[in-house]
């Protein structure tokens, strides 16, 4: 579902290895003349632009559409008995995250999301060393993570007047969950501040907390950040890229920082992209888990919704000042 | 009115301070969907608008009667994206078409520069590509669309990437400093908000047709005061004095190493930077890069040192126009802002 970037950067690519697959799927995209491409450029035969006609034909559906049509959709192959892959954001509300997971427990099937994050193994790693109680608890977490916005958007979904959530929903879904992952919880909201004058926001600062922990995160859409976590906890200081796969740094007290090299592949994104759709087709024939369920994302889709809420605008002098 | 080139720097302040003011009802012209991050924040109307697309054009001027043309690049870029606007503009009969060029178009020149200098090649792709599309203007103007051609110095300001991201990154990482006599041309610096204004009044003015304007800021200052204050403002800790002799060695060495760099970059840019930090280079790679971006190009130690003053006497006679931002004010904006979108951080840290 979607022929737009991500369905031609990301999911494609992982099916061309699967020959006897790309005979049996079916591609769906509004827009005629972008389906026609990406049916030609991947050799898929079958293609609609509108879902309904495949509804109840399908075991397996990958949501790769504009974010706030996602539960709509998902919801609908769920009730047909569908397994559904969902690109994150889950869904724009807790309310539509929690629909869309009773309606798969309701047909009998899996839901999952593609917050890759998860699958990074220096992130999976951080997560272990706060589970084995090694570094002990969490007191503070800053994540700051920023880039010229630059991906290929065919639609430009993200910034028709279709959206009024921006870089908190696109990245927030991926900075969040792993900050909720890494807790345990969804901690509560301090504050949000946003650059929003009424559109999607370009720059939003979230500040947090959970009993004694306190934290913040800081996304952008204009400019590169530090692009690095940095986990303070009792007894050690963990820190990494947040775009890093397979490294980070553990330092214990006043010791030198250990450096931890946790994967060493030489291309991250062919990996990433080969085990979530191995994955999925594994879960449609029964053989596999999802990897990520949504279940899973729901604290952090619920705390997007609750800074979205809470949203002020910050100071920007250099901005308003136009008399 | 429509603005083309949207998504950058000028194209960008001209879409939020026509808007926030309520000055006119704007339409943002992008070149990609992906450079619609920061107009995209006020809600505005915003179309896909390659200059290079006629189709494009033709969609996004539809039902304005004015153009702000702001969209640049390279020098195919500038003169055919320029001659598609004023064409499509024509065709709408648009009422006021609005030319961002440069004062660059007057070449390497010193004293007192006015209106009625004449444009020079400078052998720079830019610059020549800005004087075509001047004379394209001309042309059109003659054929009965009204246009005006503004001409700024050196724009400085929020989001400007040349003269203000770079300049700050490049203070930090001690490629620039004071740098004697190096750098005491005159550095001819506008901020961005000045330079709108004097659009938007040349959007008014009904005597502004046919005429081209220099736009400069308020004060005569050089590039090593700019350097000074704004090393001062950002309190660098190590403001470095930098000898002609060394400034011209670097660029000169940085001119001969440049375009190999770049091309290695390009293609084995991340296998080196792997390679590198696997056999214990990963330092020197990074300190090559990093000399690489903060040394000054030998383009810019010649406008760095150029002794021209390039006056906005006649913008004031005929729009108005008066610059109110000072150096001390542009730069305590530039540098909260800078602030704010995480610059600072990222240059203190040493990471580009």
């Amino acid at each position: 579902m979607g022929c737009g970037a991500i369905c031609e950067e990301f999911y494609l690519p992982a099916f061309r290895r699967h020959r006897d697959i790309l005979d049996q799927l079916v591609l769906v995209d509004n827009n005629e003349q972008r389906l026609s491409i990406i049916k030609t450029n991947f050799g898929v035969k079958k293609g609609f632009q509108d879902y309904h006609e495949i509804l109840g034909e399908v075991d397996g559906v990958i949501v790769a559409t504009p974010h706030s049509s996602h539960s709509r959709i998902a919801i609908d192959f769920l009730r047909e008995g569908a397994h559904v892959l969902c690109e994150k954001p889950l869904a724009i509300t807790g309310s539509d995250a929690k629909d869309m997971i009773m309606q798969a427990e309701r047909s009998g099937v899996t839901l999952s999301v593609n917050n890759v994050y998860r699958l990074y193994p220096s992130f999976r790693k951080v997560k272990e060393l706060i589970l084995d109680g090694s570094v002990g608890e969490i007191r503070s977490i800053r994540y700051l993570h920023g880039h010229h916005f630059s991906w290929p958007t065919v639609s430009g979904f993200y910034f028709g007047n279709q959206s009024r959530k921006g870089v908190l929903l696109d990245q927030g879904a991926h900075a969040l969950d792993a900050i909720c992952w890494w807790v345990g919880c969804r901690p509560d909201l301090i504050s949000c501040q946003t650059d929003s004058y009424g559109g999607p926001e370009a720059q939003v600062c979230l500040k947090f907390r959970h009993g004694p922990l306190v934290g913040e995160a800081i996304l952008s859409w204009l400019t590169p950040l530090l692009n690095r976590y940095e986990i303070d906890c009792e007894r050690a200081c963990i820190s990494g890229g947040t775009e890093d796969w397979g490294h980070l740094t553990v330092r214990f007290g006043s010791a030198k920082p250990r450096e931890l090299y946790v994967d060493g592949a030489s291309d991250p994104d062919r990996v990433l992209r080969e085990k979530v759709v191995d994955n999925f087709l594994d879960v449609i024939r029964g053989n596999a888990d999802p990897l990520v369920p949504a279940s899973k994302v729901v604290d952090s889709i619920q705390l997007i919704e609750e800074s979205y809420a809470a949203a002020e605008r910050f100071e920007m002098p250099w901005c308003d000042n136009v008399d | 009115m429509l603005v083309t080139g949207a998504g950058g720097f000028v194209g960008g302040r001209v879409v939020e301070m026509a808007h926030l003011s309520g000055f006119a009802r704007v339409r943002a012209g992008l070149r990609r969907w992906n450079s619609a991050a920061r107009v995209a924040r006020f809600a505005v109307d915003m179309q896909l608008c390659d200059v290079l697309d006629q189709e494009q054009l033709d969609r996004s001027i539809e039902g304005m009667d004015t153009v702000i043309h702001c969209a640049a690049g390279s020098g195919d870029v500038i003169t055919r994206g320029t001659a598609n606007a004023l064409e499509a503009a024509q065709r709408h009969k648009v009422k006021r078409f609005v030319h961002i060029s440069t004062a660059e178009v007057y070449g390497r020149v010193s004293g007192e520069i006015s209106e009625t200098s004449p444009c020079k090649s400078m052998n720079n792709e830019y610059a020549d590509a800005k004087i075509e599309a001047e004379k394209l203007c001309w042309e059109y103007n003659s054929k009965g669309l009204p246009v005006v051609i503004l001409r700024p110095s050196i724009i400085y300001g929020p989001f400007s990437d040349q003269y203000t991201v770079r300049i700050a990154e490049r203070l930090f990482a001690g490629g620039i400093g004071y740098m004697k006599d190096s750098a005491d041309g005159l550095c001819n610096l506008v901020y961005v908000d000045d330079l709108v204004r004097s659009i938007f009044l040349s959007i008014r003015r009904p005597d502004a047709i046919g005429e081209a304007f220099n736009i400069n800021g308020p004060e005569k200052v050089t590039w090593n005061d700019y350097f000074k204050q704004f090393g001062a403002a950002l309190k660098i800790p190590d403001f470095k004095e930098i000898s002609k002799r060394r400034s011209t060695a670097k660029s000169t060495f940085k001119g001969v190493i440049k375009p190999a760099a770049d091309f290695i970059g390009k293609h084995y840019g991340g296998f080196i930077l792997k390679t590198g930090s696997k056999i214990g280079l990963g330092n020197e790679i990074e300190n090559l890069r990093s000399f690489l971006s903060a040394t000054p190009t030998n383009y810019e130690l010649e406008l760095f040192s150029r002794r021209a003053y390039y006056t906005y006497e006649k913008a004031s006679n005929r729009l108005g126009y008066s610059p109110r931002f000072d150096l001390t004010i542009g730069l305590q904006l530039s540098i909260k802002w800078l602030s704010h979108v995480g610059c600072l951080q990222r240059f203190a840290s040493g990471s580009s």
